[in-house]
């Protein structure tokens, strides 16, 4: 049983969830949607076991003051203050004056029908909802504008540099291909920049006629030749995702019994 | 000059550079052209068309109104189809959606559609402009008694008439799937829960929303300089759902065949019979990477990839890492996985455990080498960065589903000496894995490497179905250009045409 089950449950739900594509009923389209927030449901509560690994791994490496400790300690430090700043800033937050009520008086109704102004609801001292709320919680909003994402962007920065260098050490005419990549990827190059793809023009192709413009001949190599072989690509990556696929449901395979010795 | 030379040559260069780009930028900026004189006096004339407008019965309405259920769809799309009204003077437009008298959706080139949009539009607009005419659409539920302009906030909800550019023939109607019962509505917006009360008045008129529970009444009239013709009605009508979708017919014979192919050639390979694999460099370096990191006495690094846990990729990396840990696990090497998916985590953990007591030693397995590193995706590298250059990693593999952090991952990688090898589906990041890497599994050569590592029969055999199915991909599509190429150029357009249809699908 403990074998048989989780294979007939994977295939089960692997064949229906295929089948839901053909099969465009109302029932099938539904069941997705409940099988992905499901997903989401479990994510949630696997995010706590997530979190309890990062702050038990990073507390031991600290507490031990071992190689690296600051970087342990730098993380835990961020995680407890962003953690605070979010469950406990409703706190800070002002709970919303309730709108008042007028009575309203049309022309045609009579005095005695003056509506009464409806009972203002208490005020709130602390809103949950409030604090994850950037427009509402600034705390919150302000690490996250001023810390977090500055350090993505420097990350993300970091590519550019990291392009040029690796574009340095590949872009070799050691043979035939590798000169036809390097004379690709300078045309690509040039004609994606604006400034040399405007000089190009300006001062070649438009007084050569048999010379294209540069703009022209990169749409056309990424058009073509780097479609073409992209398309390979893919057809490659799909067909073999479907024998993945096949494997997984025909049992060959096997990712979801991984710890019960099969 | 002396500072022309060595480096300050390269700084005055690239100021130079510098200046030149944004000279360049500034150079290229045009203004817009200006609106005509003409222009500006026809849209001052011709105000958007204010409703209702008087009934003119010399006005006459949309022939031949029909409705029709979208076609291999979940039930929430009608289609309105109407030969124009005599007094439309727009030119005809084909319907695109879908040809009734064919049966089929209609494929046309991106460049044709845009060529024959662009003369159509400007037909319309020139028609519309000059008369200020078209068609109008409203709808209503049947149990509602009369077709409203506006909502009048007791009978339920109503909805906004549709104008139609004149010349159309067609409308299609898929606001079903849009409508969100007022409750959740409600609470999406963060009000107050309803009431018991409030909940069942919801229900009624939520099921006025729900397609499959209410039946609709449209109503279309030609309008014209002001005024509007007598509606033609087609009442009590509503979607349904298909229970199969012609649309996909193509891909599910194809991957029907590519099935068949997959599993004939797995019973196959269980009668004993061998099956020629072609090396794959970077599989063949599996071993020499975990034996380097062995003899170098430094750990390995493993990342499965971006995606989660659903994904085709981040499984086949499951795969492949419990093949690396149990090599890992023999030599008494150290494994290391930060993961960025928590529901990864915990599936990686039971993998490598695995792995561990299936070679005899699971007192060396440590849990917290396979930990929750961080969901952002650059703090993600950034961790994997940093762990590279503390622990000196010796081989890194980068299994599964990457986006623009790969570089840095594999630079990194590079920079701390260690030896890396990647499988990944992810095409956009395949140039960068190539440049840095030492080795790396494209596609599907990522996906066989279990059927690789293992040597098992039956999984190699699937792989030779995945070949085969390729070649029959490759000679039909072969064959299709060529009758393409030939009716094309023998004038033959309809075969060129279905030959065209024969790759394609509709993705609604």
């Amino acid at each position: 049983m403990r074998k048989q089950v989780p294979f007939l449950i994977a295939t089960v739900m692997g064949i229906a969830m295929v089948a839901q594509f053909f099969i465009p009923t109302h029932g099938l389209v539904q069941m997705q949607s409940v099988v992905l927030l499901y997903g989401r449901i479990i994510g949630a509560f696997a995010l706590v076991l997530g979190v309890a690994s990062l702050i038990r791994i990073n507390w031991i490496r600290a507490k031990r003051k071992g190689e690296g400790w600051t970087y342990a300690a730098v993380t835990i430090i961020g995680f407890v203050a962003m953690f605070l700043a979010g469950s406990l800033g409703g706190f800070f937050i002002a709970p919303e004056e309730p709108a008042e009520t007028a009575a309203v008086a049309s022309e045609s109704a009579p005095a005695e029908a003056a509506v009464e102004p409806a009972a203002t609801p208490p005020q709130k001292s602390y809103d949950f909802g409030a604090g994850l709320d950037m427009t509402k919680n600034r705390v919150f909003a302000w690490m996250f504008d001023y810390i977090y994402t500055p350090m993505d962007a420097t990350i993300f920065a970091l590519l550019a540099f990291y392009v040029a260098s690796a574009a340095y050490r590949a872009m070799r005419a050691r043979d035939l291909t590798a000169g036809l990549l390097l004379g690709a990827a300078i045309i690509v190059m040039l004609g994606r920049a604006p400034l040399t793809s405007y000089y190009w023009d300006q001062l070649i192709s438009q007084h050569v006629k048999f010379i294209p413009s540069l703009g022209d001949v990169t749409e056309w190599l990424m058009e073509y030749p780097n479609t073409a072989a992209k398309r390979g690509v893919y057809f490659g990556v799909g067909l073999a995702a479907l024998g993945q696929s096949i494997r997984i449901l025909v049992g060959l395979e096997r990712p979801y019994m991984a710890g019960t010795g099969d | 000059m002396r500072f022309l030379k060595g480096r300050g040559a390269y700084v005055v260069g690239g100021v130079v550079v510098a200046l030149l780009w944004c000279a360049t930028a500034a150079l290229g900026q045009t203004e817009p052209p200006a609106a005509t004189e003409s222009e500006e006096a026809a849209e001052a004339e011709a105000p958007y068309p204010q409703f209702p407008m008087p009934e003119d019965p010399g006005l006459r309405p949309p022939q031949d109104v029909e409705i029709v259920d979208f076609p291999d769809d979940e039930g929430n799309c009608l289609l309105l189809n109407w030969e124009p009204s005599p007094d439309d003077s727009a030119p005809a437009r084909p319907r695109e959606f879908f040809d009734l008298k064919r049966g089929e959706f209609r494929f046309m080139s991106a460049a044709h559609k845009q060529q024959r949009r662009e003369e159509w539009d400007a037909a319309a607009a020139e028609a519309n402009k000059r008369e200020r005419s078209g068609y109008v659409i409203r709808r209503k539920p049947t149990s509602q008694a009369e077709f409203l302009w506006e909502p009048n906030g007791e009978t339920g909800p109503v909805f906004s008439p549709v104008i139609i550019l004149p010349g159309f023939r067609q409308y299609q109607d898929n606001d079903f799937q849009f409508l969100v019962p007022i409750g959740e509505d409600s609470v999406l917006r963060g009000e107050s829960p309803p009431t018991p009360e409030e909940l069942l008045e919801m229900r009624e008129e939520q099921s006025l929303l729900d397609p499959r529970l209410t039946r609709w009444d449209y109503e279309i009239r030609y309008f014209e300089d002001g005024r509007m013709s007598e509606p033609v009605v087609m009442a009590n009508t509503g979607p349904r759902g298909n229970y199969y979708n012609r649309k996909w017919t193509n891909v599910l014979l194809m991957g029907l065949v590519s099935s068949i192919l997959i599993i004939s050639f797995i019973f196959s390979a269980r009668s004993g019979r061998e099956l020629y694999v072609r090396p794959v460099a970077g599989l063949q370096a599996v071993d020499d990477a975990v034996g380097r990191a062995t003899e170098m006495g430094r750990p390995i690094l493993f990342s499965a990839g971006f995606a989660g846990v659903d994904n085709i990729s981040t499984i086949a990396a499951m795969v492949i890492l419990g093949r690396i840990a149990r090599i890992a696990a023999q030599h008494g090497t150290k494994i290391i996985v930060p993961c960025l998916d928590p529901v990864v985590m915990t599936a990686l953990r039971e993998v490598v455990r695995e792995a561990y007591v299936s070679v005899g030693r699971p007192e060396d397995y440590e849990e917290d080498r396979i930990f929750y590193l961080t969901g952002a995706q650059f703090a993600y590298a950034a961790g994997m960065a940093g762990i590279m250059v503390r622990e000196k990693t010796a081989a890194n593999f980068y299994m599964g589903y990457y986006y623009a952090e790969s570089l840095i991952l594999a630079e990194t990688g590079f920079m701390a000496g260690s030896i890396q090898i990647v499988g990944t589906d992810s095409y956009t990041q395949l140039p960068f894995f190539i440049v840095a890497c030492d080795y790396t599994l494209m596609g599907e050569e990522f996906f066989g490497a279990s059927a690789y590592l293992s040597r098992e029969p039956k999984l190699l055999g699937s792989l030779k179905g995945q070949d085969y199915s390729k070649l029959l991909i490759a000679v039909f599509m072969t064959a299709a250009i060529l009758v393409a190429t030939v009716a094309g150029l023998a004038g033959a357009d309809g075969i060129a045409e279905w030959t065209q249809q024969l790759f394609q699908y509709a993705s609604s």
